[in-house]
C-alpha cells in the first residue's frame, strides 16, 4: 500500500507458472488507474525424490538432466583415480564430474548413420577406454583426453525382431531388475521399476521376492534403463522427465536401516 | 575385423549375451530384462479423423483453424521442420542442427543436418530446403543457400521467427519429378485418396535420419464423423480416433480408453462493435458478464473445458488469473440500465455459428440463454464457416480458434488472427499481456471456455506421448498385445 498524489494505491502481487516460467505478475491500481508489471523468470527442472522409510533405505540422487535422449550411463576412474561419469548419447559421449551441474566435455562420433527410433547403447570401461555400441556401431574413447580413438561399424542388416526374453518373476513389480548388493542382512534383493508403460512415471523400490524391504523412489516419468558398474554398490537410473522432456540420471544408492 | 567380443572380461555372460545380441540384430538384450517394455516393429495403425484433407502439400493450406490443424497433423507424418519445440517448449533441433541469429533478429542462418535424404532418395541439400521455405515464407522473406546452410533474410526484425517456424505449414519437402511432393519424415505416402474421401496409406520410411518408425504402415480414414469414430474404436475397427469434448467422459465410461492434450482451443464471442445495437461498450460488457462459461465448460463440454476469461489459457501465459471469468448478472442488467435499455424492450440481436460443430450449437444456445436472463433475446443461427467464403455478418458470432504452439506470442498471434483482430508487436510479457487484453477491454471479443483436444485409443496403442499442445506423434507410436482393462492413458 502507498500514496501518491493523494490517491492510496494497491498492489496485487501473484507468482504464477506457465510451460517454460514462472510469471511474477503485479497489478498496481491507483484511483481509477490501474497498470500490470509482468516478470518472467526461466523454471529450473524438477530435482526432488520422494521417500518413505522401510527397512533399508534407497536414495536418489540427480547427476543430470538434459534434452538429449541418454542411452547407457557408466562410472569411469581417470589415470589419476578421479571419477569420472560417462553419458552415452546418439551421436557421442559426454564426460563429466558425477556432479550436478559440472562443466562437461563431449566427444562426437563422426557422421552417425540413421539410428532406430528406440536406440541400444552399451557403455563399458576397459583399461583407459570407453567403449560404447549404439545399434551395432562401436566407438572408443580415450576417458583422461576425451579423444576419439576410432569407431567401427557391425556390418550387415539390423534385426528388428523383438526378442521375448524371460524376466525375474515380477510381475506385479515392473519389468527392470537389477541385482542389488545389500549389507543389512538383506540378500538377493533387487531392484524393480516401472508399469510398462513409458506414459507413466515410475518408481524404484528394493524387492526381496515380492516383498519390498525398502522406501519408494518415485521419479518424474518412466525409468528407460537401469546401468550398473563393475560394483554392484549402486545403480545408475536413466529416467525420462513427463513434464520437460528431459533425459535424467540418477545414482541410486542404499543404506541400512529406515 | 575387430572384435569386440573378444576381449570382454571372463564371466560377463550377461555383458557378452548384449553384444551378441546386437551383434545379430536383436533390439533387446537377454541380460537386461528389459524386453518386455521395449516397442515392438511391425502392425498398421488404424487412424480415422472427421476433417478431409484435400492434399498433403504444405503449399496448399487451409485458412480454416480446424482443418489447419488436421493438415498439420497428417503433413507431420511426410514431412519435417528445421526446428520443433520440446515438452518445455524450448526450440530443439531438427532438420537444422544449429541457427544463429543478427542483433536484429533479421538475418537467420540455419545449419543443415548432414546425410539427411527424401523419401524418393534425393539428398536434402541447402538449395532444396531454400526453394520449399521460399514458397512457404513469401515474399516477406529472402531465403538463399550455401554450403551447409539456409540463410532467411526480412527486412523487419522477425524475434518470432523460431516459433514460426516450428509450427504450421513450415515443412520442408522436395518436389520429385513427377511433380509429387516428398518429404523427410517417418513416412511415406503409398496411397493418397485423390477425391479427398477414403483411406490414404502411409508406410515407414526404412531410412528416416530420426530412426525407422515401430509401426509398418498407417490407415487413416479421412471424413469420418464424430459418432462414426466412437461407434469403431468401441467396436475395435481403429485404433486412433478424435473424441470431442462433449463425448470424452461417455467414451472412459464406456471402457475405452482416453488421452486429452492441455486446453488448445479457445471458444470466443466476437461482437460486430460496428453494428447499432452493440456499439455501446456497456452493451458489450453486459453481454460478456451475463455469460455463465462455467456451465459450459462443466455441463456442456463435461469438464473437459475451463472457464476462459482471457484469450490465452493459463499454462500458455501464466497471467490468465488477470481476465477474471466470472458472472455477474446483476451488474449486467445495471449497466443495460445505465445504457437505457430497458428489460421490457428486449434487444433483438444474430448470433452466428458454425453449423458444422455441434459443441458449437450447444454453446451458442447456452449463450442465447444466459443473454435472455438480461433482457437480450438472440436468435441463433448456423452458418457454414469454412474459411473460404467471408464470415458472415452478424451482431455476434461464435469463434472456435487453435493454437499450435506453446509460446506465447505466436499462439496469441494465431488467436487474433483467427478472431480478426490485428496483431501488435509482441517482445516482452507486457506487450503481450497489451495485446491480448485490447479486444478483451473494448468486448469486441469475449473468451468463453478453453477446451482440451481429446483422442480415444485401443488397447493395442502403446507409447501416446503427443505435444501438450496437441497433434500427435505416430512415429513413436507402437502397437502391443491388447492390454485388458481400458484405464484412461496418460
Amino acid at each position: 500500500m502507498g500514496e501518491a498524489d493523494g490517491e492510496p494505491s494497491k498492489a496485487l502481487i501473484t507468482l504464477s507458472e506457465n510451460l517454460g516460467n514462472y510469471v511474477w505478475t503485479a497489478e498496481i491500481q491507483q484511483g481509477d488507474t490501474s497498470q500490470v508489471v509482468i516478470t518472467t523468470a526461466p523454471r529450473p527442472s524438477q530435482n526432488r525424490v520422494a521417500t518413505d522409510e522401510m527397512l533399508v533405505t534407497l536414495n536418489g540422487l540427480k547427476l543430470w538432466a538434459g534434452h538429449d535422449r541418454i542411452l547407457d550411463v557408466t562410472f569411469v576412474f581417470l589415470s589419476n583415480f578421479e571419477q569420472r561419469m560417462v553419458l552415452l548419447l546418439g551421436d557421442g559421449l559426454i564426460i563429466t564430474k558425477p556432479e550436478k551441474d559440472a562443466a562437461f566435455r563431449k566427444t562426437e562420433f563422426p557422421s552417425p548413420r540413421a539410428l532406430q527410433r528406440d536406440p541400444i547403447g552399451d557403455l563399458r570401461q576397459v583399461g583407459h577406454q570407453v567403449n560404447s555400441i549404439v545399434d551395432g556401431r562401436e566407438c572408443d574413447v580415450d576417458v583422461d583426453s576425451g579423444a576419439l580413438i576410432g569407431c567401427f561399424v557391425w556390418p550387415g542388416p539390423v534385426d528388428r525382431s523383438t526378442v521375448e526374453v524371460a524376466g525375474a518373476d515380477l510381475p506385479s513389480y515392473g519389468d527392470q531388475v537389477r541385482n542389488l548388493l545389500l549389507n543389512c542382512g538383506v540378500r538377493d534383493a533387487v531392484l524393480g521399476a516401472g508399469t510398462g508403460d513409458d506414459t507413466q512415471s515410475d518408481w524404484v523400490q528394493a524387492l526381496k521376492g515380492k516383498v519390498a524391504v525398502s522406501n519408494t523412489l518415485n521419479f518424474p516419468g518412466p525409468v528407460l534403463k537401469f546401468s550398473q558398474g563393475p560394483d554392484t554398490q549402486f545403480v545408475s537410473a536413466i529416467v525420462r522427465n513427463l513434464k520437460d522432456g528431459n533425459y535424467e540420471v540418477y545414482r541410486l544408492s542404499t543404506s541400512c536401516g529406515p | 575385423m575387430k572384435c569386440i567380443v573378444c576381449r570382454l572380461p571372463a564371466g560377463r555372460k550377461a555383458t557378452r549375451a548384449f553384444v551378441l545380441a546386437l551383434v545379430a540384430g536383436a533390439l533387446t538384450t537377454a541380460a537386461s530384462m528389459e524386453a518386455s517394455r521395449r516397442p515392438q516393429i511391425g502392425g498398421v495403425l488404424r487412424v480415422q479423423m472427421n476433417e478431409r484433407i484435400a492434399a498433403f502439400d504444405p503449399r496448399q493450406w487451409p485458412t480454416e483453424p480446424t482443418k489447419a490443424a488436421a493438415a498439420e497433423r497428417v503433413d507431420s507424418l511426410v514431412f519435417d521442420r528445421l526446428v520443433r519445440l520440446d515438452e518445455g517448449g524450448t526450440f530443439q533441433p531438427a532438420l537444422a542442427i544449429s541457427w544463429q541469429h543478427d542483433a536484429q533478429s533479421k538475418r537467420w542462418q540455419f545449419r543443415l543436418r548432414d546425410g539427411v535424404k527424401f523419401t524418393d532418395g534425393s539428398p536434402m541439400t541447402p538449395p532444396v530446403v531454400a526453394m520449399a521455405l521460399q514458397q512457404l515464407l513469401g515474399v516477406a522473406y529472402d531465403v538463399s543457400a550455401s554450403s551447409d546452410s539456409v540463410v532467411i533474410m526480412a527486412e523487419h526484425p522477425v524475434p518470432e521467427l523460431l516459433a514460426e517456424l516450428a509450427t504450421g505449414r513450415y515443412f520442408v519437402f522436395h518436389v520429385a519429378e513427377d511433380n509429387s511432393l516428398t518429404g523427410t519424415g517417418p513416412f511415406r505416402v503409398a496411397e493418397w485418396p485423390a477425391s479427398g474421401s477414403g483411406n490414404a496409406i502411409f508406410v515407414a520410411n526404412e531410412s528416416c535420419w530420426a530412426g525407422r518408425p515401430f509401426v509398418d504402415k498407417i490407415d487413416l480414414t479421412m471424413g469420418v464423423d464424430f459418432q462414426q469414430q466412437a461407434n469403431a474404436i468401441s467396436f475395435g475397427q481403429a485404433d486412433v480416433v478424435e473424441l470431442p469434448a462433449s463425448q470424452v467422459r461417455r467414451a472412459a465410461q464406456r471402457g475405452v480408453r482416453t488421452a486429452s492434450s492441455n486446453p488448445v482451443e479457445l471458444f470466443a464471442v466476437v461482437v460486430d462493435a460496428s453494428k447499432p445495437a452493440v456499439q455501446d461498450a456497456r452493451i458489450r460488457q453486459s453481454i460478456s458478464l451475463a455469460i455463465d462459461r462455467a456451465s459450459i465448460a462443466d455441463v456442456i463440454l463435461q469438464k473437459q473445458g475451463i472457464s476462459a476469461g482471457g484469450l490465452l489459457p493459463n499454462w500458455i501465459s501464466g497471467y490468465a488469473h488477470l481476465f477474471p471469468a466470472t458472472s455477474d448478472l446483476p451488474r449486467a442488467k445495471q449497466l443495460l440500465t445505465v445504457s437505457g435499455r430497458e428489460l421490457s424492450h428486449p434487444i433483438p440481436l444474430v448470433l452466428f455459428y458454425d453449423s458444422s460443430d455441434a459443441e458449437a450449437r450447444a454453446i451458442a444456445d447456452r449463450v442465447a440463454v444466459n443473454l435472455r436472463e438480461i433482457g437480450i433475446m438472440v436468435q441463433v443461427s448456423g452458418q457454414t464457416m469454412d474459411g473460404k467464403a467471408k464470415p458472415p455478418a452478424a451482431d455476434l458470432r461464435l469463434v472456435r480458434s487453435r493454437m499450435s504452439t506453446p509460446d506465447p506470442a505466436a499462439a496469441l498471434s494465431e488467436l487474433l488472427n483467427s478472431l480478426g483482430e490485428a496483431a501488435a508487436e509482441m517482445e516482452t510479457p507486457e506487450q503481450i499481456y497489451a495485446a491480448e487484453r485490447a479486444p478483451i477491454e473494448a468486448f469486441r471479443v469475449i473468451p468463453l471456455v478453453h477446451v482440451t483436444e481429446s483422442y480415444g485409443l485401443s488397447p493395442q496403442v502403446r507409447d501416446w506421448m503427443p505435444p501438450r499442445w496437441g497433434g500427435w506423434d505416430l512415429a513413436d507410436v507402437w502397437l502391443g498385445p491388447p492390454s485388458g482393462a481400458g484405464g484412461n492413458s496418460p
